[in-house]
């Protein structure tokens, strides 16, 4: 099977001398659920942020859906990106829409028509289990709340990579294990999936997941199978 | 609640409320009524120097000062006998003695004519390449009393100034218009800025940057449009408003069958090339500005 991500001794910095991520060599299967995990600082939403293109690499090559981002012409990264969902670890909802519209505003960049807007909205709303709180605004919801609007945002048009940053960091094991089955289903019918989460009581939640353990200054410290702990040199 | 809206567009709502400024508008509206009233006003004025040139340009006026009324008629006579044998002369009008008096009523009063003797007064017109030195000499040859009053070298000053007005006006057009563009670009500007976030989200959902820069071409083209509506509506008020009060002065400075209405109607067309600059002003500056994200 072909990669969906392909990372090939890539390096990444902020700042020229302090390397966040070095030589990493990661290959990212369609279908496949993984869970990205790391202490605090350790370059997970960096790692991220370079699947939905937003940092590249110094050194080294990524390929998003076999693409080189590195030679890809400016003008169809917007392509590339209506292909993958992103939850940010801070949402970054739209305070002045109310959660309708924020949930529907992909769907809008798309120029969908607003009937399937509203069915297609309705419906993941169920999902997400906040049929009721179409109308109101982000700043109103708890910080749980504004969470499952993100990832209904991200999900809303079906991507084919959905990245998750901390998607459950604001939830109780209950609905975060609800939305772990959700994203799994999601997984199983084709769409990749890479979370990254402190949470490593999380993992045991999604058989078949893969778990990147990221170490000390941006190595990969291990990539297991769940269950199969296969320690990386 | 949503606030019903005159135009609506498809993105109009993808980043919630106007991110521009309500000011702008009012800023817009107070520059365009400016403008028009500037525009305006040059019209006039420019109206008011081509009609007095009209009127003045080619009219001269033979005055005979001659205390003995045979021999003041006797020249008068002549001089308008001249004057209608002359090529470049268009037209001859000898001032009869009732014309006279109206003309010196207002500084003499009623009963002038018993005290002081008129002068005898012939109004003619030349042609444009009429010669004004030689029609001179030939009328006092004939008439030694006569002088000749050139009305279009004495109303030159005036038109002279006229111009210089005219000219100051479309200065004062010109700045404003490169006012109201630099209020426009600096008013897109801190919009894009507070909304730099919800750029960056719209471009990593996969937007387009001329997409982006389409959202805010409308909400500014919307504030512009607003702005010189009321504002060209102020001016086209207070136009009216001129011209009815100088129409309606005792001795009016307007008449209002010589009035031209053509410029209010130009006036029309203010708001649009105002939204035509606000929205190219607004798309340049987002692309500029998303480019460097
Ligand atoms: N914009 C930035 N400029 C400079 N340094 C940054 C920037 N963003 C992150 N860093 C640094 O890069 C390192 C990795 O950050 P990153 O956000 O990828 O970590 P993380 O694993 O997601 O952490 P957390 O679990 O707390 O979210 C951190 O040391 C952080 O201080
Ligand atoms: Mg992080």
């Amino acid at each position: 099977m072909s990669a969906i991500v392909q990372f090939d001794h890539v390096h990444f910095a902020y700042n020229a001398g302090t390397d966040i991520l070095s030589d990493l060599n990661l290959t990212f299967l369609p279908g496949q659920f993984y869970f990205v995990t790391g202490a605090s600082g350790a370059g997970k939403t960096s790692l991220l942020k370079m699947i939905y293109l937003a940092l590249r690499p110094y050194r080294g090559t990524v390929r998003i859906f076999g693409e080189d981002i590195m030679t890809l012409p400016e003008r169809y990264i917007p392509a590339l990106r209506q292909r993958i969902g992103i939850v940010f670890q801070d949402f970054r909802l739209i305070p002045e829409l109310n959660v309708f519209d924020n949930i529907a505003l992909p769907l809008r960049l798309d120029r969908k028509k607003e009937s399937f807007i509203r069915s297609t909205v309705g419906r993941i709303l169920m999902q997400i289990d906040l049929p009721d709180k179409a109308f109101h605004f982000p700043e109103t919801l708890s910080g749980g709340e504004q969470q499952r609007i993100a990832i209904a945002r991200a999900l809303i048009r079906r991507p084919e990579i959905l990245v998750a940053d901390e998607p459950t960091g604001n939830i109780d094991v209950g609905l975060a294990t609800s939305i772990l089955h959700l994203l799994s289903a999601l997984s199983k019918r084709g769409m990749t999936v890479i979370m990254a989460t402190h949470d490593t009581h999380l993992l045991d939640r999604v058989p078949g997941a893969r778990h990147i353990r990221l170490g000390k200054k941006g190595r990969v410290e291990s990539v297991a199978l769940l269950d199969q702990w296969s320690p990386v040199k | 609640m949503k606030k019903p809206q005159l135009f609506t567009f498809p993105d109009q709502n993808l980043l919630g409320e106007a991110p521009l400024s309500k000011t702008l508008s009012w800023l817009v509206a107070l520059m365009v009524a400016l403008m028009a009233l500037a525009l305006l006003f040059a019209v006039a004025v420019h109206q008011r120097a081509v009609f007095l040139h009209g009127q003045l340009a080619d009219r001269l006026t033979v005055q005979i000062i001659e205390a003995d009324p045979a021999s003041r008629d006797r020249q008068k006579d002549t001089a308008v006998a001249i004057l209608q044998t002359l090529p470049s002369v268009k037209s001859v009008h000898a001032l009869s003695q009732q014309e006279l008096e109206k003309l010196v009523e207002p500084w003499l009063g009623p009963d002038a004519e018993s005290e002081i003797t008129l002068p005898a007064l012939v109004d003619f017109t030349i042609l444009p390449h009429g010669n004004r030195q030689l029609i001179a000499e030939k009328i006092h040859r004939v008439a030694p009393s006569a002088s000749l009053d050139d009305h279009g070298s004495s109303g030159a000053a005036l038109l002279a100034f006229l111009d210089l007005v005219t000219g100051l006006l479309w200065g004062v057009i010109f700045s404003i218009a490169i006012a109201t563009i630099a209020i426009i670009a600096l008013a897109v500007r801190s919009a894009v800025n507070s909304c730099q976030d919800k750029i960056i989200l719209l471009s990593l959902l996969g937007a387009e940057r001329s997409r982006i820069a389409g959202l805010f071409r409308y909400k500014t083209g919307y504030a512009v449009l607003k702005g010189s509506i009321v504002g060209s509506g102020i001016a086209v008020l207070s136009a009216i408003l001129c011209i009815r009060l100088l129409v309606a002065l005792p001795t009016p400075i307007l008449h209002s069958d010589n009035i031209n209405f053509l410029p209010l109607f130009f006036i029309a067309f203010l708001p649009m090339v105002a939204v035509i600059i606000g929205v190219m002003t607004a798309h340049i500056i987002v692309l500029r500005m998303v480019e460097k994200k």
